[in-house]
């Protein structure tokens, strides 16, 4: 672990687009070459992956009610029927 | 490769409606509960996304986004219709936090370890991480809201939330920073609790 380089601010400021697979092609690859060699940015990026993995487990999705499901459906035949008579 | 009639009968069309959309309405009723905090309003949002949604199917392009083109609807319901008549309080961001930067900054700073880091995050209970999540501005809230838990690229969140990908990718940027710091502060509470 040593000083902070260049690369490493460059990496660091793009850890959020790399884990959301949202950076170009060589931009991700020059990352990826930098991780291999730096254990401060692996590090880094540990940790944001961890706060990703607590924000998606923290929001586990809910299931609606059948009455909803029922409501919907029905909301969707009367507009259905509404459009046929149109 | 438009293969649907344009002469489609209202019936053939909710009953594409229904196999299409209707399997995604657990996952839209979560989101409205996010937006809402209430089980009654959610559904009500929910139901008024689904009507809204099957009058304008006639619109929707086979082959784009169905789930993205449904939370567009539910965000934009909520905003219009729901929010307007609550007149909700916005619920302001921690101050402390400026922008990304600092955060990083402080990443480097008076932190703990990245593996202690990483141990307390695992350790948080949820509600004490949503609390940290609605802390957040909306305006930071809902994109992280839509990447890290309903998982759409930001191509996608920039379709729902109508916003530039750019500006998807500065408030992504922005709102986890405040959030792995809002989570941090509750690190050193719970660390002064146990002395």
């Amino acid at each position: 672990m040593g000083d902070i380089s260049e690369m490493c601010s460059f990496v660091m400021e793009r850890i959020n687009t790399f884990l959301d697979m949202e950076l170009d092609e060589d931009t991700a690859n020059s990352m990826r070459e930098h991780l291999s060699a730096c254990e401060t940015c692996v590090d880094e990026v540990s940790v944001w992956q961890a706060l990703r993995t607590a924000i998606k487990n923290a929001h586990m999705p809910q299931r609606c009610s059948s009455d909803l499901v029922e409501r919907v459906t029905a909301k969707i035949r009367a507009t259905q029927t509404t459009l046929e008579i149109a | 490769m438009d293969d649907i009639p344009v002469t489609e009968s209202p019936r053939t069309r909710s009953e594409r409606f229904e196999r299409d959309a209707l399997p995604y309405i657990d996952q839209l009723y979560s989101a409205a509960l996010r937006l809402t905090r209430n089980p009654a309003d959610a559904e009500d949002v929910v139901q008024e996304t689904y009507v809204k949604a099957f009058s304008a199917f006639h619109q929707f392009q086979e082959g784009t986004n169905l789930k993205a083109w449904l939370y567009r609807i539910l965000n934009n319901t909520f905003i219009n219709t729901y929010r307007k008549a609550q007149r909700s309080p916005q619920i302001a961001a921690s101050p402390e936090v400026e922008d990304w930067q600092l955060a990083q900054a402080d990443s480097h700073a008076a932190s703990p370890s990245p593996s202690a880091e990483i141990e307390a995050l695992a350790r948080l209970t949820d509600d004490r991480i949503i609390d940290a999540m609605r802390s957040l501005k909306e305006e930071f809230r809902y994109p992280v809201y839509l990447a890290d838990i309903d998982g759409f690229s930001y191509k996608e969140i920039a379709h729902i939330l109508d916003i530039p990908v750019g500006t998807v990718m500065s408030r992504l940027n922005r709102g986890r920073s405040q959030l792995r710091e809002a989570l941090r502060a509750s690190f050193g509470q719970r660390e002064e609790d146990h002395g």
